[in-house]
């Protein structure tokens, strides 16, 4: 399959190598314009409150203060900063400053000053008298006599979808697990933090540069929150220092933006790690009572799902996500009777956001636990009883939504299981001694882009250069995963041109052709990817059509490599891009260049099967990852190194997710881990090998076979490792991350019941 | 920011000369803590006197019966050390675990303990290991003091305002054996949840445990040195599980020190796997032959 092509399956460098490793890329915190003023947030210290007086004249007074922003002086337009086009019906509570507390991290004040030392001296200086109101956590929220955080109420939304008849189902005689599972918030952890630039110019006109992942996004949102019109709103994405869907959301762009068109100067927003942690977006913490009913032989019969998501102190995406973890639970395991209920909460914590997988990692953490722990109740091999129960290739989704495609999950778990040795090391229990080792499994699912739900569609301009290199412009956002040389090889390979001679300029509003919908979603790859494979055979056509015309030959009988259009049938007859360029604009008074707009038809599954292998120490509760096996159904790897990089960071974040990563709240609702000495994640030392298998085996829609992976590999491993420690140890941690402080609390329970 | 005035001197020498018309000095040494607290504003500084200057008090001495390391050494100098490693391993052991390696190549032992943080490593090797600190004020006075007497809770030392660490003097044991080994929340760059030292000497001949100390850091407000544990071990033969001995004194310890606490009922399991560790680092290095 891959042996004709030249450059889709190779490994080449991300196209900004060069500037990244030797610290020449500038970021957005880099960046200095003339006369640029410096900006700093005032976040709140409490979780919930009213504030009653706020008084910035010491900090106004402060040398080098240009101005203080709070709720006082500032605009009120509510938005939600999730929405990414306008049609979106959402739910708008969010304002740029607010003076009502929801949670420690609202935004009470901004200070513009001449230096970052000043502004952050001048916060300070700020005093703030707050009421104090009752926290409110997500099993709060659903008291109805507690206060209500929005005047609507407490409950942001609640869905609810069926297939089968599941009531039915768990009353027949058959073995019903049920468990009560907790995920956790969790940090995104990008190495940059938010940041972002923003100047104006006296007509009223922004300029924004922003590590984002929507720029059109980003010009809505500020044209929302400011109340002033797109046209006046350029947005220019600039290099990224990681998000993970950390920067999904525009969270500092309208502010930014505000501060600049009210000092009249260029202004520079950053946040520090500690507001990064607390005031920016969150994975959602989710709360999943399941039950599932297996016959003897291992079938699943039904499924019941009921989860508590706590949105946190303002709406964003909580229902979305919500929504999401429901459908993927529908998309992987064969089951014909099965429920799954969300209700939505607000709460006095942080603002939930996108977070790589977007329920993905919640709801496979909820229900790959409980299927072990099905298989233990039938004392079954659970690689065995996922077989027997796993969706086949072109499977329907059973809810009607979009086909699973070529879904080669059943592949990925027998491959996997061999390769790791799983009868083995699965049987290896019930050692003696202070360490045990003990292995895990657990299978995920994701999907590729908006196919079912939202627009999803991309528009697309080709053009060939005076120099015969190929111009691409869209709307792209690169996060530092590939996405622009993934583009370049996707159409490196349809014009038979090396990789470098594609130009592609990322995401600036003014100039890109409209993107639906950004990189979200697990798209890029499959949809924008489709678009420029699309647009690339577009181009070829044009190509080919004025080669005939110029060669003077049929255009069959047109080959093209390198640049170089040769007519096969008298190879002396050749010409290359750049003078074909120079012919058709002389003879035709024409570009060659094609705009077209793809739009997305399909959102198959892909598929992800994670394998560890665990040792803990049964005296301090410390787990050490011995071995992952990641096993990924991507239709086809247009870069394999970009891929396998991918799973690394994807498996790193799982195991934070799984073992340490907690954004933890006291009684209060007062963040207790803003910085990276108590918010551990997972470092060099702990981190183990990975190994990385991918299925290849093309689904039709996608570029060269091309399906999604960074957001599908980091799905299945949390619930791998807490299978790995349950099966090692005979205990149920049900409650993520499993620290050793749950661990040893485990072991003794279990000691206590012996 | 506030400005502060920045004062480095070259020797000791000068920075006595010059100690006394300072107001209100603030010291710096490797500065990791320091740094954070003014960033923070946790503390404001008027006068910074920066130590990295002087370099006088960057060495590792062996003398007749006790080692010599002057207080603005790293602890990378320290974990480094064939002579820390050789006479108080213990001390190598915990400088070597300290933050990261970034962390160890700038923190110094003296500003470790004038920070007197309640999970600082190196402090409960020093306990154990009976260290005294050296000190000079503005007299040009020298004192001498043991760590026990300087570190008097979470975070406060008992240093007058224009006191200077200069020394930290560790006494050497004849057949003297040491470890040292912490619990965090992974295996590196990690602050201790709970870390102990233990010091022994041990005649090979009769193999019983002579002289033993040891010391507990994380769990109270300063590292502390536990007779019980000490007492429960001396005169023992390693031939013997002398983790069963310990085992009953050592939840008797935690009991006394944090019962109540949320951290209560994992560290009365946890010190268990990190006494075996501690005793299993002790038994490697006797194998080895190190002190």
């Amino acid at each position: 399959m891959k042996d004709d092509l030249k450059y889709i399956g190779k490994t080449l460098p991300i196209h900004d190598v060069r500037e990244k490793v030797t610290g020449q890329l500038r970021y957005v915190g880099d960046m200095m314009l003339h006369n640029m003023l410096y900006g700093k947030l005032l976040l709140s210290s409490i979780s919930h409150g009213i504030i009653k007086e706020i008084d910035t004249s010491k900090a106004e007074a402060l040398q080098g203060v240009i101005k203080v922003f709070t709720y006082k002086n500032s605009v009120d337009k509510k938005y939600n900063s999730y929405m990414w086009y306008k049609a979106m019906d959402t739910v708008k509570d969010e304002v740029l400053f607010t003076n009502r507390v929801r949670f420690m991290g609202d935004r009470i004040a901004a200070v513009v000053a001449t230096s970052k030392e000043i502004a952050e001296e001048a916060l300070t200086l700020i005093k703030v008298d707050y009421e104090e109101l009752p926290f409110i956590d997500a099993e709060g929220a659903l008291v109805e006599e507690n206060i209500k955080i929005h005047p609507w109420g407490n409950i942001m939304s609640k869905r609810e979808m069926e297939n089968g008849r599941v009531d039915e189902a768990l009353k027949k005689d058959l073995t019903i697990v049920e468990d009560t599972i907790e995920t956790q918030k969790v940090h995104h952890a990008a190495m940059e933090t938010h940041a972002c630039v923003a100047d104006s110019t006296p007509d009223g006109t922004i300029t924004l540069w922003s590590p984002c992942q929507v720029a059109f996004q980003v010009q809505l949102i500020v044209s929302e929150a400011l109340g002033i019109p797109t046209s006046k709103i350029r947005v220019i994405k600039t290099a990224m220092g990681g998000s993970f869907g950390g920067k999904g959301q525009p969270i500092l762009e309208p502010i930014c933006a505000y501060l600049s068109l009210n000092t009249g100067a260029p202004v520079r927003l950053e946040v520090s790690r500690a507001q990064a942690i607390i005031g920016t977006r969150t994975r959602n913490a989710t709360k999943g009572r399941v039950r599932i009913a297996v016959d003897k032989e291992g079938m699943i019969v039904g499924r019941d799902i009921d989860v508590l998501v706590d949105g946190g102190a303002y709406h964003t995406n909580g229902d979305a996500v919500a929504l999401a973890m429901g459908k993927k639970a529908f998309r992987l395991y064969r089951i014909k009777n099965q429920r799954y209920k969300s209700t939505t909460v607000y709460s006095n914590t942080p603002i939930g956001g996108a977070c790589r997988g977007y329920g993905s990692p919640q709801i496979h953490a909820i229900t790959e636990i409980n299927i072990d722990n099905a298989a233990r109740a039938i004392g079954m091999d659970p690689v065995e009883l996922r077989l027997k129960n796993l969706v086949h290739p072109y499977d329907k989704d059973p809810l009607n939504g979009p086909d699973l495609g070529n879904g080669r999950v059943i592949d990925c778990l027998e491959k996997g299981k061999k390769a790791f040795n799983w009868e083995e090391k699965f049987n290896n229990r019930g050692q003696e001694g202070r360490f045990v080792t003990g292995v895990g499994v657990a299978c995920g699912v994701h999907g590729n882009g908006y196919y079912g739900a939202h627009p999803d569609y991309m528009m697309m301009t080709l053009k060939v250069l005076e120099d015969g290199k190929i111009l691409m412009l869209s709307g792209l956002h690169d996060l530092g995963c590939g996405t622009i040389t993934t583009m370049k090889q996707i159409v490196g390979e349809v014009l038979k041109i090396h990789p470098d001679n594609i130009i592609i300029p990322e995401a600036d509003t003014f100039y890109s052709p409209y993107d639906s919908a950004g990189t979200q979603a697990s798209r890029v790859t499959f949809v924008c990817g489709g678009c420029a494979q699309e647009t690339a055979n577009l181009l070829k056509e044009k190509i080919y059509k004025y080669s005939a015309a110029i060669l003077e030959c049929t255009e069959d009988a047109i080959e093209m490599l390198e640049g170089v259009i040769t007519n096969s049938e008298k190879p002396s007859d050749r010409i290359s891009l750049s003078d074909l360029l120079s012919k058709v604009r002389y003879q035709f008074k024409r570009e060659i260049s094609v705009t077209n707009t793809y739009e997305s038809k399909a959102n198959p599954g892909v598929y992800t099967v994670n394998f560890v292998e665990v040792m803990i120490d049964k005296l301090t509760g410390m787990v050490k990852i011995l071995d992952v096996l990641s096993v990924s159904d991507i239709g086809r790897a247009i870069n394999p190194g970009f891929v396998e990089g991918q799973v690394h960071g994807a498996i790193q974040m799982g195991i934070g997710f799984a073992l340490s990563e907690e954004i933890k709240l006291d009684a209060k609702g007062r963040v207790t881990t803003a910085n990276f000495s108590k918010y551990h994640v997972i470092n060099a030392p702990d981190m183990p090998k990975v190994k990385v298998i991918l299925v290849e085996e093309g689904e039709e829609y996608g570029p060269f076979g091309a399906k999604s992976i960074g957001e599908l590999a980091t799905v299945a491993i949390a619930p791998a490792i807490i299978n790995a420690i349950n099966w090692a140890l005979d205990i149920n941690i049900s409650s993520l991350p499993a620290t050793p402080e749950k661990i040893i609390e485990a072991l003794n329970k279990k000691a206590k019941q012996a | 920011m506030e400005k502060w005035a920045f004062y480095s001197p070259q020797s000791l020498r000068e920075l006595i000369e010059h100690l006394a018309e300072i107001h209100n000095p603030c010291f710096v040494a490797g500065g990791t803590d320091l740094m954070i607290k003014i960033r923070n504003y946790k503390i404001k500084p008027t006068t910074i006197v920066n130590l990295n200057r002087i370099h006088e008090m960057v060495y590792i001495r062996k003398e007749d019966e006790a080692i010599a390391i002057g207080a603005m050494t790293t602890f990378t100098q320290i974990a480094e050390s064939p002579i820390v490693n050789r006479y108080a391993r213990c001390l190598g052991q915990s400088a070597g675990n300290v933050g990261s390696k970034q962390i160890r190549n700038i923190a110094t032992i003296g500003g470790n303990i004038a920070n007197a943080a309640p999970c600082a490593d190196s402090i409960t090797s020093l306990m154990a290991l009976g260290a005294r600190v050296k000190t000079i004020n503005i007299w040009g006075e020298i004192h001498e003091k043991p760590i026990d007497d300087v570190i008097i809770g979470r975070e406060e030392n008992n240093l007058d305002e224009k006191e200077v660490i200069i020394e930290i003097r560790i006494p050497t044991l004849e057949g003297g054996y040491s470890a040292f080994s912490k619990i965090g929340s992974r295996t590196a760059v990690t602050i201790s949840k709970l870390n102990m030292a233990i010091v022994l000497s041990y005649n090979k001949a009769d193999a019983a445990i002579e002289c033993p100390k040891v010391a507990f850091g994380a769990l109270g407000p300063k590292p502390f040195i536990s007779d019980a544990v000490a007492n429960s071990i001396k005169g023992k033969k390693f031939t013997y599980p002398v983790i069963d001995v310990i085992k009953p004194v050592l939840l008797k310890e935690v009991e006394a020190s944090i019962a109540g606490r949320a951290s209560f009922p994992y560290k009365r399991e946890a010190i268990m796997g990190l006494a075996e560790n501690t005793l299993n680092l002790l038994m490697d290095g006797i194998k080895e032959g190190g002190y």
